[in-house]
């Protein structure tokens, strides 16, 4: 590096604090943004992730829709059925899945313990690593509801309460996911590391709460985030009156609502910044 | 200019009960605004540990540091977007490119200079398109140091900063450092290369085991020291050295003789005549005058001579 000339626009390093009027220093996009977009870049570069993350959620209840379309009009359940198997999918494998081994590779590359070094909150930097998550989230699950539509199946009845079911599941997964990046070594033992909450995912499915016999273990799942979630979706695809899907959503909101806060705040005690 | 950052009795320490070790001991030093202030040591010696407490990522266990005023882990808002770190160990986005990390950075800081330009004053604007992972060590060094860059920083933070780096690379950086010192940042750098801190800081301060055992300018801490006349001499010889001269050397068994003195000139005057007078032929002679490598080695000597005592007479108090 040779020591800059004066006709090189070299920014002056005592500048005023205050943000610059300087014509050749741009307005700097707000922190959350930039470090999201930052984030978006990589995840489209990883390849696996990637795949992961966009064919396959979309895959699931398109298949689950055309199978169940090709046996005649689509009910309730049977659109039900198909978006809680969509979920389950996103929510384990792609907001928990992504967001363990995100979180664990920038930890790994010392990107978190240089972001703290920074001006950018804790809450930004964790924001950020969610972002490509939340964004497929949400995006593949609108596009479920389109291929509903494509497929004429029902609407459903009470959509705040799938909204809920959406939104809860993907605090909880994403909450899940930095405790189980908290004792993740690396991005490759993530599929070891994982496997606890994709088998209490798994569990909470209705086809497999279906197959328990009733009892104390049956009650248990029931309690499980994804047998919630399930409930919550079932719930907003019934026939019920509002009064009546209100009455019965109570417990299932209540149980999502204390998975996010205690998922949340185990998150915030184990998440390690700096590889020990 | 006044003081910016301050220091007093900062102590730190890991490890909880009898296995707590104790990396900074009652360290209190003042750097003053536009200095460039140098903290050298072995590996171990406390820099990092003392530097963390002033670049506000962790408090002291004791002790209190005020970065402009303020504390720096308080008062994180208002002080960190006036400094800017080059850590020992980069923390880059592999994936990323060289322009999209500089950018990532740039958004997260208050008053960003822009990429373009940052870049150019590290010399990797032709690097821009290149992917961090498939970066040169030295060159990921200079993107880190892009990242302090970018925030337009007042104080500086160099963490040994040119590690890894080639000889044509640590001079160009430190010319880099120079230009930025002489625009009036405060720049505080770590380093266990002698030389770095020779060329660059004003002031110093020596750290071993966790303390701060010398610090003030680079002349200051030389002229302390004694300078060194050496030459080739045998016993019997060393016998009839002048008493003035005698008295203050050492004859190894490799048969060197070391005098070491405070005024060289007038001992290596009576050292030459008596030569002359003796007809002696001074095989290896040299004078070297004092340097900051021989005050740096004299201490880590003196610590390790006495810390040697004192373990020789705990157990000699145990025995008896």
């Amino acid at each position: 590096m040779s020591r800059p000339d004066s006709t090189n626009p070299v920014p002056r390093a005592t500048a005023p604090p205050q943000r610059s009027t300087d014509p050749r220093s741009p307005r700097r996009p707000p922190r959350l943004r930039s470090l999201a977009a930052a984030e978006l870049r990589q995840f489209s570069r990883n390849k696996t992730l990637l795949v992961m993350g966009t064919a396959l959620p979309l895959a699931i209840p398109a298949a689950l829709l055309a199978i169940e379309r090709s046996h005649g009009a689509l009910t309730s359940v049977a659109v039900a059925l198909s978006v809680e198997a969509f979920l389950m999918y996103a929510l384990v494998f792609v907001v928990f899945y992504t967001i363990v081994s995100t979180a664990t590779t920038r930890r790994n590359e010392g990107v978190l313990k240089r972001l703290r070094t920074g001006e950018a909150a804790d809450i930004q930097v964790v924001t950020a690593i969610c972002a490509p998550a939340f964004a497929l989230a949400v995006g593949s699950f609108l596009l479920t509801l389109v291929l509903v539509e494509v497929f004429g199946g029902p609407h459903p009845s009470f959509f705040p309460l799938v909204l809920a079911a959406l939104f809860g599941g993907v605090t909880v997964f994403a909450a899940l996911g930095f405790v189980t990046s908290g004792f993740t070594k690396d991005a490759e033992s993530a599929q070891i590391t994982s496997l606890p909450v994709v088998l209490l995912a798994g569990v909470g499915m209705t086809n497999i709460r279906g197959i328990l016999p009733e009892g104390p273990v049956s009650d248990l799942v029931a309690f499980t985030p994804i047998a919630v979630v399930s409930d919550m979706i079932h719930l907003g695809w019934a026939d019920f009156s509002f009064w009546e899907t209100l009455s019965r959503s109570v417990k299932p909101v209540l149980v999502v609502l204390a998975w996010s806060v205690a998922s949340v705040i185990i998150a915030r005690r184990s998440f390690r910044w700096y590889v020990r | 200019m006044g003081t910016i950052i301050k220091c007093e009795d900062v102590t730190r320490f890991y490890g909880p009960g009898a296995s707590r070790v104790t990396a900074v001991d009652s360290v209190s030093l003042e750097i003053e605004q536009g200095e460039f202030f140098g903290l050298l040591g072995t590996n171990g010696a406390g820099k990092t540990s003392l530097m963390e407490t002033m670049q506000g990522l962790v408090q002291p266990n004791f002790g209190r540091v005020a970065v402009m005023g303020v504390d720096p882990v308080k008062d994180r808002k208002k002080v960190r977007q006036h400094i800017g770190m080059v850590l020992q160990s980069g923390g880059l986005p592999r994936e990323l490119t060289v322009a999209e990390t500089l950018t990532m950075w740039r958004g997260t800081c208050s008053n960003p200079a822009p990429v373009d330009s940052v870049l150019q004053q590290v010399e990797l604007g032709d690097r821009a398109a290149t992917r961090v992972g498939s970066l040169s060590g030295g060159e990921q060094r200079r993107l880190d140091l892009a990242c302090a860059l970018v925030g337009r920083p007042k104080i500086l933070f160099l963490d040994e900063p040119t590690t890894g780096l080639d000889p044509e690379a640590r001079r160009s950086t430190w010319s880099l450092f120079e230009r930025l010192h002489s625009d009036g940042v405060t720049v505080l750098l770590t380093t266990h290369y002698l030389d770095e801190a020779e060329s660059l800081c004003g002031r110093i301060a020596l750290m071993h085991q966790g303390h701060v055992r010398l610090s003030g300018t680079i002349t200051e801490i030389v002229k302390a020291q004694p300078s060194i006349i050496s030459f080739e001499c045998s016993p019997a010889t060393w016998s009839t050295l002048p008493d003035r001269l005698r008295a203050k050397s050492l004859l190894t068994d490799a048969r060197q003789c070391t005098i070491r003195t405070a005024d060289v000139q007038s001992d290596l005057r009576v050292l030459l005549h008596w030569a002359g007078e003796n007809g002696l032929d001074l095989r290896s002679l040299q004078a070297v005058r004092p340097s900051l490598d021989a005050a740096y080695f004299s201490l880590v000597d003196q610590v390790e001579q006495s810390g040697a005592a004192v373990q020789s007479a705990l157990a000699s108090g145990r025995t008896s």
